[in-house]
């Protein structure tokens, strides 16, 4: 699409919109927040409805709500999950103010049927593929080692795979890790991972809930191919003082959140840290007694309502992990920092503008006393600056534009000798600077039982100086390079990026839909095993490498059964990936100057049927879910330009995931998962050389793993006081692998020390059964 | 260096937490095609170089590598023919006896092999080397022993060049060579002391019982071609334990035997540097300057 047809488009969606809203200037407005009556926290996505009209609203990312109606009397339903609906009769004779306030309906405190509120939303949304996930849901699930972990709960929705057991890291519809834009009050997480990515760095104390876009991400994201994971953490209880926290197997974790001004600023801070070497510190043994080894999570937020129509937030996050022994030192975390600003410029119009920056970094070397100590350090910081508008136009019309600038500092890494005697010399990555811009504007408009989504996404991706980019010949050898001089842009890329989707409502419980979304991504992380690890670096596009481009269609069916109590879905997708990136044999990526020089370009592309059955009231609640999918790449310089299947190419993905409440104190749960093994590279013949055996290969990831099964359970016991306003305390027992399945983590081949000549293979799993208990309170 | 963290970190790291477990399994592979291998030296020095044709079999195959008896090898450079002789005690083994080859650097040498039946649809395979310069002097080293680990740690001393360095290292202990497979090898490249005085890079590290005292150790360094280097670090990478964490997928470590034959013809000169090991005492440290 050429820029001229670009404007044109634009220019036609704002005239669409201007006509739309003459066609109905006599009618009047209903807008406001939407907040939990006890905590003081706006609900996103709840639904409002007018039953007469049957038209409705759902509220934006901050709580805001906006419907247009022609003057009358109406009752307007409002309803979110997990809350209970309130229903108001309103005589609408003039643009109306109405902020409402929603009473969570507490399933340890109550025998009450939870409707799902938003039954409805699924089937109306013109958005595919989004799962939205409450903590409440979350920490339903058994839990490993006791942390309750949102990333593990995503990788049982269908069309998610954990990369490799245990991993926070996952596959979305066959998409490598780093394609998931992970955003945590919208700053960039870009290593989500504690302890080599066995926890993720999401609190779940300090995390109020987290929404899940399979591809089809609304226009006002991008910058990745796969999908788009928005965790929004708690902005802090402005009625009551509260204290939350727990003791587990391996962290201990404590929250506070209260108002600062009762019903217009409150705080919220959170914590959570590992304490295996606090126990160490116990040891007879000197040396362990030294050693240091853990991770912490710091959350805080503030947030201020000034007045009606501004709200200011500052949240913040600072995650760190640490190994230290009086020989080698290491750490790695992401820090985060994000202001926003909700503006209320009307009762039609809202706007969020953030001020946004993330930083991730690791540094690890010889312990500093040690004569020939080095520092190793590296780091990707983020300044992200980004206006988001709501116009709810009408009922039928609801427009999202704005903009966004991120600005990345890449410091890929630097050595350096610190000890009296350190043998290695300074040797320092290039630096590497880059802008990534967007514009964008997306209409929602719904004409009959259509509702159409379509918008345009134009992404702008500047390399600028200082800069050096090296120059390859084809045999991918270094020949010549460039020095940029600084803040000069050398190389843009842009990206026209089109987000259309189509629902088509069957009748009230039921619909189909069919998107096509287009994603550019820029910055990549070069990671060549399939779980990863911290020092796994990322870098951006440049002359050398061009952006991942994906293109995804999806056509779905969606029902509702009994009033909301059951979903089904199921969704089918194929996704092409251009410029898809792999790495050559054998690639070096660590503090490589030349990394371009290593990485090899084809395509990709993967496709998949996905079925959803959800419960979403009663005793029992849960999810079944199954995938049938299939994720492969096409490189010329790997696997003899043959197709492969990607590290992730995991056919058949079974889940299911339920939990009973067996009265108003116990409930239990469980999980089942199933997955075809993973796909892996066995030898077909071997020969020696200098008295060794090495084996020979045939085509990539042409064999498979055992498949993957692991039943975990839990039983959360509450102990409840008959007084309310007095410590509430629950404990949650699970168990991992309930039948001890010995899952293969990686299968090694071997030479026999005892028979020359002789080779095996070796299975190495990794966890047994692994029974927790976690003591949780709340004041 | 890369690689010894890489280790260090998922040592500590990983194995503290993972409860992890090994039990050997069986796997049924598909066979694949026989190609010939070839694993050919040219020294410098009083070495006799050699060159061993052997061929690949079935992964599980628990018999010594066939041998290839019976062929023509011939080393060649300018208009100088070296015919290699196959060993009557090791068949497969060509040496070359002849006293007039010489290594000199920058010369180019050709290896050329006749078989007398084919392997893999060829009876005729050659590869060239370039000697590359040998730019290393070693000035010292520095012979530690960890006890808390209870390894030997050897620390190398000596000048780096300011070009493009690629190094090898083996070691002799009375002189009989220990560091006899490929694991035991070790390979750096000079990136991080490019041109620098190299002061104490750790270069070897030995089991307790490889060393004792009144031992002599020597220390062997060999400047090695960048192809080589990559040839040896992909052989070390498709060799060591594997997992999902640090490596990336297995692959074929290439060759530069025409004809699709496996392995490696290489040339290189080697200088060594021999110390009595005289003290064995806990974290500290004995180093022989001359």
């Amino acid at each position: 699409m050429k820029t001229r047809n670009l404007g044109f488009l634009i220019l036609f969606l704002l005239s669409l919109a201007g006509n739309i809203q003459a066609q109905r200037a006599d009618s009047f407005t209903i807008s406001g927040q939407i907040k939990d009556v006890s905590t003081g926290e706006l609900l996103p996505g709840a639904t409002i409805y007018v039953k007469k009209l049957k038209t409705g609203s759902i509220s934006n990312s901050y709580g805001f709500y906006s419907l247009t109606l022609p003057g009358g009397n109406y009752q307007i339903v409002y309803s979110f999950v997990g809350y209970q609906s309130r229903s108001l009769v309103l005589s609408l004779t003039h643009d109306t103010l109405i902020n409402i306030e929603m009473a969570a309906v507490s399933s340890l405190l109550q025998e009450v049927e939870i409707k799902s509120a938003s039954a409805h939303e699924n089937i109306r949304s013109a958005q595919m593929s989004v799962t939205k996930m409450s903590m409440r849901n979350i920490e339903e699930i058994p839990s490993f080692m006791g942390e309750v972990d949102l990333v593990k709960a995503l990788q049982l929705l269908p069309g998610v795979k954990f990369v490799a057991e245990g991993s926070s890291g996952m596959s979305v519809r066959g998409g490598g890790p780093d394609q998931n834009l992970i955003l945590l009050d919208g700053a960039t997480v870009y290593n989500a991972g504690h302890l080599m990515g066995f926890f993720s760095v999401f609190n779940p104390d300090a995390v109020q809930s987290v929404k899940l876009y399979k591809g089809d991400m609304p226009a006002a994201y991008g910058g990745r191919l796969s999908s788009l994971v928005e965790v929004r953490m708690k902005e802090g209880n402005n009625k009551v003082f509260h204290g939350q926290g727990g003791i587990g197997l391996i962290s201990s974790r404590l929250l506070f959140e209260g108002p600062i001004i009762k019903n217009k600023a409150s705080f919220m801070v959170s914590g959570r840290r590992t304490y295996a070497d606090l126990f160490l510190k116990l040891s007879h043994n000197k040396k362990l007694r030294q050693n240091r080894l853990y991770f912490y999570d710091l959350n805080t937020k503030l947030n201020f309502a000034f007045n009606a129509n501004n709200h200011f937030y500052l949240s913040g996050y600072f995650g760190k992990d640490v190994f230290k022994n009086d020989f080698f030192q290491m750490d790695w975390g992401n820090a985060t920092g994000t202001f926003r600003w909700n503006h209320i410029y009307n009762e039609k119009l809202f706007s969020n503008i953030s001020f946004v920056g993330s930083r991730f970094n690791y540094n690890l070397g010889l312990a500093e006393d040690n004569p020939r100590a080095f520092l190793w350090q590296s780091a990707l910081t983020d300044f992200m600056v980004k206006d988001n508008f709501d116009w709810f136009i009408n009922p039928q019309n609801k427009l999202n534009f704005g903009f966004s600038v991120i600005y990345h500092d890449f410091f890929p890494g630097k050595v350096a000798g610190t000890g009296t005697e350190a043998v290695i010399a300074e040797y320092h990555l290039p630096d590497n600077y880059a802008l990534e811009s967007a514009i964008y504007i997306s209409n929602e408009q719904k004409i009959g039982k259509f509702t159409l989504k379509y918008g345009l996404r134009l992404s702008v991706f500047n390399n600028l100086g200082p800069a050096t980019i090296f120059h390859y010949d084809k045999g991918f050898v270094v020949t010549d390079s460039t020095v940029y001089s600084s803040k000069k842009i050398f190389n843009t890329y842009l990206g026209i990026e089109p987000r259309v989707g189509i629902v088509f409502r069957l009748n009230e419980s039921s619909s189909l839909k069919v998107s096509y979304a287009r994603n550019f991504q820029y910055v990549q992380q070069a990671q060549n095993s399939t779980a990863g690890n911290p020092m796994d670096i990322w870098f951006p596009a440049n002359p050398n490498i061009k952006p991942q481009i994906g293109d995804q269609v999806a056509a779905g069916y969606y029902k509702d059964f009994k009033e909301g109590m059951f979903f089904f879905s199921v969704e089918s997708y194929y996704k092409w990936i251009h410029n898809a990136i792999d790495f050559k044999d054998h690639a070096e990526l660590l503090l490589n100057k030349y990394l371009d020089g290593q990485l090899r370009i084809g395509r990709g592309y993967s496709y998949g049927v996905e079925f959803l059955l959800k419960k979403n009231s009663g005793k029992l609640t849960g999810w079944a879910s199954y995938t049938y999918s299939r994720s492969m790449r096409v490189i010329p310089e790997i696997n003899k330009g043959e197709a492969y299947p990607s590290p992730y190419d995991r056919p058949n993905d079974f889940s299911l995931t339920l939990s009973y409440k067996i009265n108003t104190a116990l409930r239990v749960g469980m999980s089942w998962i199933y997955l075809t093994g993973q796909p892996v590279t066995f030898p077909v013949s071997r020969f020696q050389y200098s008295n060794t055996i090495v084996p020979v290969y045939s085509g990539r990831n042409t064999y498979r793993l055992a498949d993957y099964h692991r039943l975990d359970l839990s039983l959360i016991w509450d102990m409840h006081s008959k007084n309310p306003k007095k410590c509430h305390h629950q404990l949650n027992f699970s168990i991992y692998n309930v039948y001890n399945r010995k899952n293969p983590w990686v299968i090694n081949f071997r030479n026999d020390p005892e028979v020359p000549n002789s080779t095996y293979a070796e299975m190495t799993y990794l966890f047994g059964i692994v029974p927790t208990v976690t003591y949780n309170f709340k004041f | 260096m890369k690689k010894l963290l890489r280790n260090i970190v998922f040592v500590l790291l990983a194995g503290w937490l993972m409860v992890s477990c090994t039990k050997r399994i069986d796997i049924s592979l598909k066979p694949g095609d026989e190609t010939l291998v070839v694993e050919g030296y040219l020294f410098g020095g009083d070495s006799v170089s050699w060159v061993r044709l052997t061929k690949t079999s079935g992964y599980f195959s628990d018999e010594p590598p066939p041998v290839v008896s019976g062929a023509e090898v011939m080393v060649s450079h300018k208009e100088q023919h070296f015919r290699l002789e196959e060993s009557a005690r090791e068949p497969g083994t060509y040496f070359l006896n002849d006293t007039a080859f010489h290594l000199t650097v920058a010369d180019t040498f050709k290896l050329d092999i006749q078989l007398k039946n084919p392997v893999g649809n060829h009876t005729h395979f050659e590869s060239s080397t370039v000697v590359p310069p040998l730019h290393i002097h070693v000035d010292s080293l520095e012979i530690e022993y960890a006890p808390d680990i209870e390894r030997w740690m050897i620390h190398f001393y000596g000048q780096d060049s300011p070009d493009k360095d690629y190094y090898l290292f083996n070691s002799r202990v009375n002189g009989r060579i220990v560091t006899d497979s490929i694991l035991k090898k070790a390979v750096r490249e000079d990136k991080f002391f490019n041109g620098r005085y190299i002061s104490g890079a750790l270069v070897q590290v030995f089991n307790k019982d490889v060393l004792e005292i009144g031992d002599n150790y020597t220390l062997m360094v060999s400047n090695i071609t960048k192809e080589y280097y990559d040839y040896m670090v992909a052989l070390q990478d498709e060799v060591g334990e594997k997992n999902p964490l640090f490596s990336g997928p297995p692959a074929n470590v290439g060759s530069n035997i025409s004809n699709g034959a496996q392995g490696f013809f290489t040339s290189f000169l080697t200088t060594s540097y021999t110390v009595k090991i005289q003290e064995k005492v806990n974290a500290q440290k004995v180093r022989d300057i001359r």
